[in-house]
């Protein structure tokens, strides 16, 4: 069973995310702040990123790098469009960027193709 | 699946309201309550889950909005103690506001849809309630992705309900981002609520499977009490058969200038100016009334009960032992306590109760003035066609503001809505101020051309011989005929 990162400041998006990743067949992990992502990616112990940045600062950029160095596929959440994150993103190694909400159907049949 | 049984009815728990609708809802339909904010469409709801607790029917009420206690606590104010009500609060806890309930990953109608579904779906199996409240179905709207999966959801949600035995309420805030259209289409029946200048209006305006009462109807909302509707009326309402039987004044000058009196079941306006002795002409045709044992009520906007009683025992009609005996009531009315419908349903439910024979309204500039509401001729109208109809006599002392001068009726434009108009005038002959009486109208035959003396003596009214040897009475001002 593959297992997802959530990262998220809200704590009911993690909540609500890992129901729902949960009820699909999956495992979840989940970090809220910059710590719990260093360990996370630090013990490689996921094979997806969701990553909902909301509440972060400018700091989320090197944080890119480093699971874009682990060869694991990740996806930016973001709660509006906004090109800088687009380009910023996908420079890191993003596999794309989502603006909340997510529709729910969508966000599984992204996950299933990733990770085919 | 429950199945109804022709189109049995269930009350509304408001009288009124019960009256419009010819006896209630129909069981196992769903009706819409619409209405601005402030309209009183939880309060509708709430007498129609009180009516089905007091009977001891299972009742549910779905919270989408205000809390439970909050609810309750209103109810209690109007006097609904909802005991056999139970409450589904589906209204956000404040720990959503505080954030650990909140969140943006995905939608509203993703995440809420299906445990609000469930608990509802829970509650209805486990209850099994015959009236439900949903309050309001707009909330439902934010948990559709669109308006076609709302539509379809809000019918098969009702269809759920009514096919559990229920009848359902379920009130709707539109606005002009989220209009109600969709709602009412799939409703059995609309109930619009309307705060207007006058005051609030209910109008019927979709009732699948029964007849009702079309058009306006206002309400009040009052503590203690609630919800009150007062009917429009309806001048074919249970129309009587009228004989139009001559009705004596028992002086008999004033019946020879009517030929015979005034007929049972007419208007009459009584018109002339301030203290010329207009509700004494009234007052002596109900105490010919009296006479004959029928009852009168006269209601009275200016003077006090105990002036009237005075004023007119001073002039030999015995108030005292007519309100004694139950031939005559006098009800003061309070300015500015009735609206135009509540002073109706009063006289209407006077004249059911107690078989009232003639109504006085003394005076209309009274009526006018303290009866809060506009259009008073529309609304005095109605109330006299609808008691003409019903065979009760009405009299209409009519104030005019000019003493003397050129002949007016009233003030306001009513003379239309009287069968008979009786005219008093002071008038002035050789500097002594004398009065005279004559009539001006008289739909259902002839009457007397002339103008006669009319003089209020300890003894009662006197009237005298036609006044043929004067001309121009009218003006106020006669001139003695040549040669009289």
């Amino acid at each position: 069973m593959a297992t997802i990162l959530i990262l998220s400041k809200t704590p009911k998006n993690i909540e609500l995310m890992a129901e729902f990743l949960n009820k699909q067949g999956f495992n979840s992990v989940s970090a809220s702040s910059y710590e719990d992502l260093d360990r996370i990616i630090n013990d490689k112990n996921f094979d997806l990123a969701l990553l909902d940045i909301v509440g972060f600062d400018n700091r989320i950029w090197s944080y890119f790098e480093k699971i874009n160095q682990t060869d694991k596929p990740f996806f930016i959440i973001s709660n509006l469009k906004n090109p800088k994150i687009n380009s910023e993103g996908l420079k890191k190694g993003a596999k794309g960027v989502m603006v909340k909400p997510i529709l729910m159907r969508e966000l599984i049949d992204l996950i299933k193709a990733m990770l085919k | 699946m429950v199945k109804t049984e022709g189109n049995q009815k269930v009350s509304t728990g408001i009288s009124g309201l019960d009256e419009i609708l010819f006896g209630g809802y129909i069981v196992h339909k769903s009706y819409l309550i619409a209405g601005g904010p402030g309209s009183g469409k939880t309060i509708l709801c709430l007498h129609f889950l009180e009516e089905g607790s007091k009977k001891g029917e299972p009742c549910l009420f779905i919270t989408l909005g205000e809390k439970e206690e909050q609810i309750r606590n209103n109810a209690l104010k109007l006097g609904l103690k909802l005991k056999n009500v139970e409450f589904l609060d589906l209204s956000p806890s404040a720990e959503f506001f505080s954030q650990i309930e909140a969140y943006d990953i995905f939608s509203p109608a993703e995440v809420e849809r299906e445990p609000i579904t469930n608990a509802i779906k829970t509650k209805i199996e486990q209850l099994k309630p015959k009236r439900v409240t949903v309050d309001s179905m707009t909330q439902f709207r934010y948990l559709a992705t669109d308006v076609f999966q709302f539509r379809k959801q809000a019918l098969s949600f009702l269809r759920f309900l009514n096919e559990n035995g229920s009848t359902v309420l379920f009130t709707a805030e539109a606005s002009h981002d989220a209009p109600d259209d969709d709602l009412r289409f799939l409703s059995d029946g609309i109930i619009e609520l309307i705060n207007t200048e006058i005051g609030k209006k209910l109008e019927v305006k979709k009732f699948r499977g029964s007849d009702f009462i079309s058009g306006g109807h206002y309400y009040e909302i009052h503590s203690n009490i609630g919800f009150k509707v007062f009917p429009r009326l309806l001048p074919l309402d249970k129309k009587i058969d009228l004989t139009f039987e001559k009705l004596s004044s028992g002086v008999p000058e004033i019946d020879e200038l009517l030929y015979g009196g005034i007929e049972r079941g007419t208007v009459t306006i009584i018109s002339g100016p301030s203290g010329c002795g207009k509700t004494t002409l009234g007052m002596q045709f109900i105490k010919e009334a009296a006479g004959r044992g029928e009852r009168s009520v006269i209601y009275t906007f200016e003077e006090s009960t105990e002036k009237l009683i005075a004023r007119s025992t001073a002039v030999n009609i015995p108030v005292r032992e007519m309100i004694k005996k139950g031939t005559l009531e006098i009800k003061k009315i309070e300015p500015l306590i009735y609206s135009p419908y509540s002073f109706a349903e009063m006289v209407k439910e006077d004249i059911t109760e107690n078989e009232t024979k003639i109504v006085m309204i003394d005076s209309t500039s009274g009526y006018k003035l303290s009866v809060k509401g506009g259009e008073m001729a529309t609304h005095l109208h109605a109330l006299c066609k609808y008691l003409s109809n019903q065979g009760v006599t009405v009299f209409l002392p009519t104030e005019m503001k000019k003493i003397t001068g050129d002949l007016q009726i009233a003030e306001e434009d009513i003379s239309y809505l009287a069968d008979n108009v009786i005219i008093l005038r002071y008038i002035e002959v050789q500097g002594e101020l004398r009065r005279a009486i004559g009539v001006l109208k008289k739909r259902l035959g002839d009457f007397e051309k002339t103008l006669r003396e009319f003089n209020i003596t300890k003894y009662g009214i006197k009237v005298g011989e036609p006044l043929r040897n004067m001309r121009n009475i009218l003006s106020g001002s006669p001139i003695l005929s040549k040669g009289k």
